[in-house]
């Protein structure tokens, strides 16, 4: 009886341990499955989100820039001649005040009448698109040409300057 | 079991690294927020400070003046920060065609204080008879822009006052001419230099009108006058002519606005140098004129413990003295003829009384007296013609209050009431125009009452 009670536990006992053998490396190799899925789309969004950051921090660091840019940029209008010789001519004298260069992209001058409308047409207003750069501390003076500014209606000479960053400064200019 | 332990560890470290991982960005995304934000704001800050710099900028011109044919101009800064000058554009607003022109600048003043003889180092010639718009600008943008005009661009106020209107030949007239810069919008007129045309009206007789310019202008010239100011210049005259002569002066400045100047007329009159015509005078009304409200007294005596000093506190005004009270009296005098009058010791206040409901009629002389001075009082007037009336309009003080001719001690008027008073002048004439007197040479005599406002005693 001993002996074969002996042989059959241990015919039962081989039996067992190559079952649990078998169970264990499936768990281990599903786990392992598991963990790299889980790593590379975990690293995959990781990347895709510091990517999606960069962009948007390059984004808004550029947005910033400009702002910045924009309210670093400052400039007074230092001179504005009305000629009479030649007739009619007018000169504009700028002066960067800002921390930083500046381009004036464009100067729109319209001589005007007491309403604020353009006193004789066509003579009467000159528009320039320039590239006209003004470095920090410095002025340009820009000839904007001529405008009929002593024309009989016209009062005031309503000049806009505008920049590439956006500035826009509108002033108004009396001429009799 | 063992093994369930080790599934947990691993899905722990995996969660701990991808929630590091997480928090990492997030930190990112946050410090990156707040950088752009604090870079942001330094630029926000910064161009407030700058503005707020800009708008408490304050420079003023104050003094202008053209020296070797360029500007010296003095600019104030009276803000609280420093100020660079970079730029002046002048502009020549008399030319009708315009004259523009810029200079750099490199110019800073402090806080309070000034520059000057600024444009004296610029290639700009300044002249006298152009007006001109300054705009200087400061490093921060701030522009000040200042007129200067020429007395030929601005009517300026003139005014003109001569003294006496009405002279005696050979005697002089002082004329004050005003002038003024009345423009409201800020502008300075510069280059104020005053001049004369005098010319006369002969109304007929043995002589022609005469005019000697004897001082003057005073001063010659006015470097600017700023919004208001006046400026007074000043020439005396010598005039002669025959009686209703006219000598006309024509003052304006140099480069005026046409038609911008001021004249006045001088009207020769008749001068009492003959004995007929001077008795004529001293009649009717005389060469010696008294200033009314100069008239003072001041309780004193020979020996008095009460200074009578001319400068001193205890001369009194008003017409109400004690009658018990012995008294120096004082009076400014001026004679408008054309010789100095040596005054005898008869000279006095005569003083009568009039009523106080009973006595009355009671007379006083208060003799002259010699001169106070800060030093000394009134004293007795021993050294007779020494005291003069000197000509053409000029006045001295004259002393009374002597009990005698000569006399150093002062009287009570000595009865209560209303006393009017006659101021008798008796002398000579300085006919050797010498301003000494001379006994046997100055003997053309004059004299004059003027009856006096009453004196009231109590």
């Amino acid at each position: 009886m001993d002996r074969d009670l002996i042989s059959r536990l241990e015919a039962r006992c081989v039996h067992t341990g190559s079952s649990k053998r078998r169970a264990g490396f499936g768990t281990l190799v599903s786990s392992l499955i598991m963990v790299a899925a889980v790593g590379m789309l975990g690293s995959v969004v990781l990347i895709w989100a510091n990517s999606s950051l960069n962009v948007e921090k390059t984004k808004i660091s550029d947005d910033f820039a400009k702002s910045s840019n924009l309210l670093r940029e400052t400039f007074i209008v230092e001179d504005i001649w009305l000629s009479k010789s030649p007739a009619d001519y007018v000169n504009i004298t700028l002066r960067n005040i800002g921390d930083i260069s500046m381009n004036v992209t464009s100067v729109n001058v319209t001589a005007v009448d007491n309403n604020g409308a353009n006193a004789c047409g066509a003579p009467c207003t000159k528009n320039l698109d320039l590239g006209a750069i003004i470095d920090i501390k410095q002025t340009r003076m820009i000839a904007v040409g001529t405008i009929d500014w002593d024309h009989a209606n016209a009062k005031t000479l309503n000049i806009t300057i505008t920049t590439s960053r956006g500035s826009v400064e509108q002033i108004f200019w009396r001429v009799s | 079991m063992q093994r369930n332990k080790q599934k947990k560890g691993i899905s722990t470290i995996l969660a701990a690294v991808f929630m590091i991982a997480v928090i990492l960005v997030g930190l990112n995304a946050l410090t990156s927020g707040l950088s752009f934000q604090n870079n942001l704001g330094q630029v926000v800050t910064q161009r407030n400070s700058e503005e707020t710099e800009q708008s408490s900028e304050r420079i003023e011109l104050r003094d202008v003046s053209m020296d070797s044919n360029k500007f010296n101009m003095t600019v104030v800064n009276t803000g609280p920060l420093p100020v660079k000058l970079v730029r002046m554009w002048v502009t020549n607003t008399t030319a009708t065609t315009g004259w523009h022109k810029d200079y750099t600048l490199n110019d800073v003043i402090n806080p309070g204080g000034s520059l000057t003889k600024l444009g004296q180092s610029l290639s700009l010639i300044a002249k006298t008879d152009i007006s001109y718009d300054l705009n200087v600008v400061t490093e921060r943008g701030t522009t000040a822009t200042f007129k200067i005009m020429s007395p030929k661009d601005t009517a300026l106020k003139m005014s003109l006052y001569a003294t006496p209107r009405s002279a005696f030949p050979g005697g002089n007239v002082t004329l004050i001419f005003g002038v003024s810069n009345n423009r409201t919008d800020g502008s300075m007129v510069h280059s104020i230099t005053p001049t004369i045309t005098p010319s006369y009206t002969d109304a007929g007789g043995s002589k022609v009108p005469t005019y000697t310019l004897i001082e003057g202008p005073t001063p010659t010239t006015e470097k600017s006058l700023i919004s208001t100011e006046t400026v007074f210049f000043k020439y005396v005259y010598k005039v002669d002519g025959d009686p209703k002569d006219k000598v006309n002066f024509l003052l304006s400045v140099q480069n005026p606005k046409p038609g911008n100047s001021v004249s006045e007329s001088v009207e020769i009159s008749a001068v009492a140098t003959q004995q007929s015509v001077i008795g004529q005078i001293t009649t009717n009304s005389g060469l010696i004129t008294m200033n009314f409200t100069s008239f003072q007294f001041c309780a004193g005596d020979t020996g008095s413990p009460i200074t009578c000093q001319s400068n001193s506190a205890n001369w009194q005004g008003g017409w109400n003295a004690d009658d018990d009270t012995k008294y120096y009296w004082r009076v400014d005098v001026t004679n408008n003829g054309v010789r100095d009058i040596f005054l005898d010791d008869d000279t006095d206040l005569f003083l009568l009384q009039v009523s106080d409901g009973g006595a009355g009629n009671i007379a006083t002389d208060l003799y002259l007296m010699a001169d106070a001075t800060t030093t000394t009082e009134p004293a007795a007037y021993t050294s007779n013609f020494s005291k003069s009336i000197p000509a053409n309009g000029q006045w001295t003080t004259l002393y009374f209050g002597g009990s005698d001719r000569a006399a150093a001690a002062t009287q009570k008027i000595g009865d209560v009431g209303l006393h009017p008073v006659l101021v008798m002048f008796f002398g000579f004439f300085d006919e050797n125009d010498n301003h000494t007197y001379q006994s046997g040479t100055d003997n053309d005599p004059y004299s004059q009452t003027i009856p006096f406002q009453a004196v009231i005693t109590t």
